[in-house]
C-alpha cells in the first residue's frame, strides 16, 4: 500500500536525545515550525498541582536574559511570523509560521528559551492570574464544565481525571507554586523529551545544521515520571450536572477504551465506528438530527491517547424530556454495533473518506507541520501515521464487532448529562 | 496550495443589510438551506453521503453585504462534486422538515452558543447592532429570534429567486447605507450575567476608514500596534501582561467574529461601513472598571504621543511580512480576491505592501489622531453585577486596584491616573442578558 504520508522527511536524534523531523515541502516561502515536549496533563501527578502543563505554556513567554519578553516579540514581529501555543493531555505544542530568510533568527530564538528561561516570582504570580482569567472565559461554555465532571467521574486516580486547565482549586493556588513551577521546568523541559518539526521550503541539511548549532548543548534531563495506572472503570456511572441558566441539554456517554496503538487494529476500529454508527451519514444521525429533530449536534469519537481514555459520545438536546429517548437510542445502536454485520459496501466508503480525507489536510505547510505534531505527542515519530492507516485499511468486520463487544459494555460506561433547573 | 485540490467560491453582493424588515435572517437562513437541506434531486442525507465518500463539503458564509458559497475536492471527484453544488446553488428543495430543522439550528445559535455560552462574542455583537441601530446593518447576520421565527419557507424560495441567481460579485448592485449615528458621550449596553464568573468587553465607535481609503495602511499600522488576537500589543501587554487583568485585549479595525477560535480573520466579511473596536476578554467584576479605563487611557497615550520612530518601523515591518502569511490555501487565495473586487483594490498583499512602504511615520500619527479618540464610543458588558458596573461608570468614583504581588512603581503611578480617568457617560441602558438579540 502506498504510504498516506506523501511526503518525505527526515527523522533524527540529537546525542542529547532530541529528535528532528524535517519535511521539505515544494509550497514556496514559508516555515512552520513545531516544537513539540511530551508533557501535558497527564504528567501532573501531584496533589494540588493540577494545570501546571498549562500554566508553563504561558510562562515559556516570559523571557530569558538574552532574549526578554520584548526582544523575543520584536523578534518575532521583525520576522512577521505568526505564533501560538497550546497543551493537551499528552502534550505542549509550541509553533510558530515564518519566511524562509528567518529560519535560523526563529530556530537560534526558540532554542534560547527552551534552554535558558527565566522569570521572576512576581512575573510567575501574574501569570497564574491570567491562567485564571482564561478558566473564567471558558467557564461561560457549559461544555467546559461537562468534561471537568465526565473526567472526575471516569478517571480515579490517573492525572486524566482532570482538564488541561487543571482543578479550579489548583488554579486559585498557582500563585503559590514558584517554587514547584522551576522544578517542572527542569523536569519536564529536556532534550529527551522533545520533538522539533521543520516543515516547508526548507532543506534536511540546513534544517540539520541550524538545529544542532542551536539545540545541540541543551543538557538531558534524568526525571522518571511515576504516572498511576488508572484503575478498570467501576461503571456504570451516571453524573447529572446543574448549570445556572437556561441552556439546551448536553449529554455525553463514554467508554474507556486503550491507549493509542498502531500496531493492533483497536484504534484505527474504533474510528472507523465513529463514522459507521455516529458520524454525519450515519443512520442514527439521520434519526436523532435529520428526521425526529431531537438533537442539533450529535457524534461520537474516539481520541488517541498515550493512556487508556474515553470514547465519547455526545449530543445536545432540544428538549430535556427527550434526553432518556436518546440515550435508548444510543444503546440499541450499540447492541447492533455488537451483533450485526457492517455492511462491506458501507465500510469500504469509510475507508475512502479516511484516505480522502488525510489527502485534503496535505494543502499547506502550517497544517501538515500540524497535524504531524499530534502524532509525534503519541509515538515521536511521523511513521505513526502510515502505520494508523494501514491499519485503517486492514479493519474488518470482525475487528469492529470484537472492539464494539469489548469496549461498549456497561461497566465501561460513564454517563454526564447537564441541564439547567436539575 | 496543492495540485491535488480544487476550490470553488462564489459571492453574492447580498447579504444581511438585504433582510427585510421583520424578517431579520432571511438572506443566512436561504443560504444556510441551501447548504443543509434537500435539492430537488436528493434529500440532505444523500447530500451528506456524497459529500462524506469525497471527504468534502460545501458551506456558506453570510455576512452583512456578501454571501458566499465555498468548497474543496480532490481532483478525483471534480465531476462528481460540480454536479452536487450546481444543485445546491440552483434547485435547493427547500423541503419544510430541512427548513424547520435549520431554522431552528439559527435560533440556537442565536440564544445558546452566542447568548447562552459566548458572552466575549455576544459583547462584540451586540456593540455592532447598538452603533448601527436603525441601520441596514442594525442586526446580526444570523438575524434576530423574533425575525427568525416570523419567516416562512415562502420567504426562503423568495428570497432566493430574488438575490441568488446570479452569483457572481457585480449580479447586484450595492444597496444605498444611511451614515450610521456616532455615539456622544460614553453610551453604554450592559447585559447581566448573574452566573459569570466575569465582565466580557467591547466597545468602539464609527470610522470611515475601511480597504480602498486613503487612510486604510495608516489605521491598520496603528491597530497592529494596539495588537490583535494571538500577535500581542500594546493593550495586551498593559492588561494582561503587566497586570494580569484578563487573557487578552485587541483592537480591530475590520469585522473580525469568531475572534476566540481563530488566529487570522475569515475572508468575504467586506462592509462599506466599519468600526473601530476593543476587545476586552473578561476581567473580574471588582475590576472591570478599571480594565475599561486602563484601555482608554492608552488609546489615549496613542492619540496624544503617537508612535515612535522605533515601534512605526518595527510594526511595519511585522505587518508587510505578517500578510504573506494569510494566503496559505487556494481557497483563503479566493476569497481574498473577492474582498479586493469588493473594496477596488489591487491583490491584498501587494495592496498591503505598497500601502505601508509608502507611509510615514507622521501620516500615521496625524491618521491616528484623525480616527482614535475616547469620547465618544459604545460599550458593551456581560457579566455578574452589572448594576453595580454601571453605578461606577455614571458616578465617575475612582476604581483603584490592588495586586497579590510587588509592582513596579511606575506602574503603580501610572495606575494612579486610570483609576480616575474621566469618563463622560451618556445615554446607559442595561438589559437582562436574555434581551439580546431577541429582536
Amino acid at each position: 500500500m502506498t504510504k498516506v504520508f506523501p511526503f518525505a522527511y527526515d527523522q533524527r536524534d540529537l546525542p542529547n536525545g532530541l529528535r528532528l523531523i524535517t519535511v521539505p515541502l515544494k509550497f514556496p516561502h514559508i516555515v512552520a515550525l513545531y516544537i513539540v515536549v511530551n508533557v501535558g496533563s497527564r504528567n501532573e501527578t501531584e496533589e494540588g498541582k493540577s494545570g501546571f502543563a498549562h500554566l508553563f505554556e504561558h510562562m515559556m513567554f516570559r523571557g530569558t536574559e538574552a532574549y526578554p519578553p520584548e526582544r523575543y516579540d520584536a523578534v518575532l514581529k521583525q520576522a512577521g511570523a505568526a505564533q501560538n501555543a497550546y497543551t493537551d493531555d499528552d502534550l505542549t505544542a509550541y509553533h510558530t509560521t515564518f519566511t524562509r530568510e528567518d529560519l535560523e533568527a526563529i530556530v537560534a530564538m526558540e532554542a534560547d528559551r527552551f534552554q535558558n528561561l527565566q522569570y521572576a516570582e512576581e512575573a510567575f504570580r501574574t501569570e497564574a492570574r491570567a491562567v485564571l482569567a482564561e478558566y473564567n472565559k471558558d467557564s461561560a461554555e457549559p461544555f467546559h464544565l461537562l468534561h471537568e465532571k465526565l473526567r472526575e467521574a471516569a478517571f480515579e486516580r490517573h492525572p486524566y481525571q482532570h482538564t488541561t486547565m487543571g482543578f479550579l482549586r489548583d488554579v486559585e493556588r498557582m500563585p503559590e507554586l514558584y517554587e514547584f513551577s522551576r522544578d517542572f521546568h527542569r523536569r519536564y523541559y529536556r532534550p529527551e523529551r522533545t520533538t522539533i518539526i521543520l516543515a516547508g521550503d526548507l532543506t534536511v541539511e540546513e534544517s540539520r545544521v541550524i538545529v544542532e548549532r542551536h539545540w545541540g548543548e541543551w543538557e538531558r534531563g534524568d526525571y522518571e515520571d511515576a504516572i498511576p495506572v488508572a484503575p478498570p472503570l467501576r461503571g456504570p456511572i451516571d453524573v447529572t450536572v446543574d448549570w445556572p441558566s437556561a441552556t439546551m441539554p448536553l449529554l455525553q456517554i463514554a467508554y474507556c477504551t486503550p491507549a493509542y496503538s498502531d500496531a493492533s487494529p483497536v484504534s484505527a476500529s474504533l474510528d472507523v465506528l465513529s463514522y459507521l454508527y455516529f458520524s454525519e451519514t450515519s443512520a442514527l444521525y439521520e434519526d436523532l438530527v435529520l428526521k425526529e429533530q431531537i438533537c442539533d449536534h450529535f457524534f461520537g469519537m474516539n481520541s488517541d491517547h498515550i493512556d487508556p481514555y474515553l470514547y465519547v459520545i455526545t449530543a445536545r438536546v432540544k428538549d430535556a424530556s427527550r434526553i432518556d429517548e436518546v440515550k435508548r437510542k444510543v444503546a440499541a445502536t450499540i447492541i447492533a454495533m455488537q451483533t450485526e454485520p457492517v455492511d462491506e459496501r458501507r465500510l469500504e466508503i469509510v475507508k475512502k473518506h479516511l484516505r480522502y480525507a488525510f489527502a485534503m489536510r496535505m494543502d499547506q505547510t502550517e497544517g501538515i507541520a500540524g497535524l504531524l505534531a499530534r502524532y509525534v505527542a503519541l509515538r515521536r515519530t511521523p511513521e505513526t501515521i502510515n502505520e494508523l492507516y494501514e491499519q485503517y485499511a486492514r479493519v474488518s468486520a470482525e475487528d469492529l464487532r470484537r472492539a464494539a463487544r469489548e469496549y461498549f459494555v456497561e461497566a465501561n460506561r460513564v454517563t454526564v448529562e447537564l441541564r439547567y433547573g436539575v | 496550495m496543492s495540485e491535488v485540490l480544487k476550490s470553488y467560491r462564489m459571492a453574492v453582493r447580498c447579504g444581511s443589510a438585504q433582510d427585510p424588515v421583520g424578517c431579520e435572517g432571511l438572506a443566512n437562513l436561504t443560504a444556510m438551506l441551501m447548504v443543509g437541506g434537500a435539492t430537488k434531486h436528493r434529500a440532505y442525507k444523500q447530500m451528506l453521503d456524497e459529500f462524506f465518500e469525497m471527504a468534502s463539503g460545501f458551506d456558506a458564509q453570510v455576512d452583512q453585504e456578501l454571501t458566499v458559497f465555498h468548497g474543496t475536492v480532490h481532483v478525483d471527484h471534480l465531476a462528481r462534486y460540480e454536479k452536487l453544488i450546481h444543485e445546491m446553488l440552483r434547485e435547493p428543495a427547500f423541503a419544510v422538515d430541512d427548513f424547520e430543522r435549520v431554522r431552528e439550528d439559527q435560533l440556537n445559535f442565536l440564544r445558546v452558543s452566542l447568548r447562552g455560552t459566548n458572552d466575549e462574542e455576544l459583547a462584540k455583537e451586540v456593540l455592532y447592532t447598538r452603533l448601527f441601530e436603525g441601520h441596514p446593518y442594525g442586526h446580526h447576520p444570523v438575524g434576530t429570534c423574533a425575525g427568525l421565527a416570523a419567516i416562512t419557507v415562502e420567504d426562503v424560495r423568495a428570497f432566493h429567486a430574488e438575490w441568488f441567481g446570479v452569483l457572481t460579485l457585480e449580479a447586484i448592485a450595492p444597496i444605498a447605507l444611511p451614515e450610521p449615528r456616532q455615539p456622544v458621550g460614553i453610551e453604554a449596553t450592559l447585559l447581566d450575567k448573574a452566573e459569570a464568573r466575569g465582565v466580557a468587553m467591547s466597545f468602539g465607535w464609527h470610522i470611515p476608514v475601511r480597504r480602498g481609503h486613503a487612510d486604510y495602511p495608516a489605521l491598520l499600522l496603528a491597530q497592529a500596534w494596539l495588537g490583535q488576537h494571538r500577535n500581542g500589543g500594546r493593550l495586551f501587554d498593559q492588561i494582561r501582561e503587566v497586570r494580569g487583568l484578563n487573557y487578552g485585549d485587541y483592537a480591530y479595525i475590520e469585522y473580525f467574529p469568531r475572534g476566540m477560535h481563530e488566529f487570522e480573520p475569515d475572508p468575504n466579511l467586506a462592509r462599506r461601513q466599519q468600526i473601530f473596536q476593543v476587545w476586552v476578554r473578561p476581567v473580574v467584576p471588582g475590576k472591570a472598571v478599571f480594565a475599561f479605563r486602563l484601555a482608554l487611557y492608552e488609546i489615549a497615550r496613542l492619540v496624544d504621543g503617537g508612535l515612535s520612530a522605533e515601534d512605526f518601523e518595527r510594526t511595519r515591518n511585522f505587518l508587510s511580512k505578517y500578510v504573506k502569511l494569510l494566503l496559505k490555501t487556494d481557497s483563503l487565495v479566493q476569497g481574498y480576491a473577492i474582498d479586493s473586487a469588493f473594496y477596488g483594490t489591487g491583490e491584498y498583499t501587494s495592496y498591503i505592501a505598497e500601502g505601508l512602504a509608502r507611509l510615514e511615520l507622521a501620516d500615521v500619527n496625524a491618521v491616528i489622531r484623525r480616527y482614535l479618540q475616547v469620547e465618544n464610543l459604545h460599550l458593551v458588558a456581560v457579566g455578574p453585577g452589572i448594576e453595580e458596573f454601571g453605578a461606577l461608570l455614571k458616578s465617575g468614583a475612582a476604581t483603584p486596584i490592588t495586586y497579590e504581588v510587588e509592582v513596579p512603581a511606575e506602574v503603580l503611578a501610572e495606575d494612579a491616573v486610570v483609576a480616575v480617568w474621566p469618563l463622560r457617560i451618556g445615554a446607559v441602558a442595561v438589559w437582562p442578558f436574555e434581551q439580546a438579540l431577541e429582536g
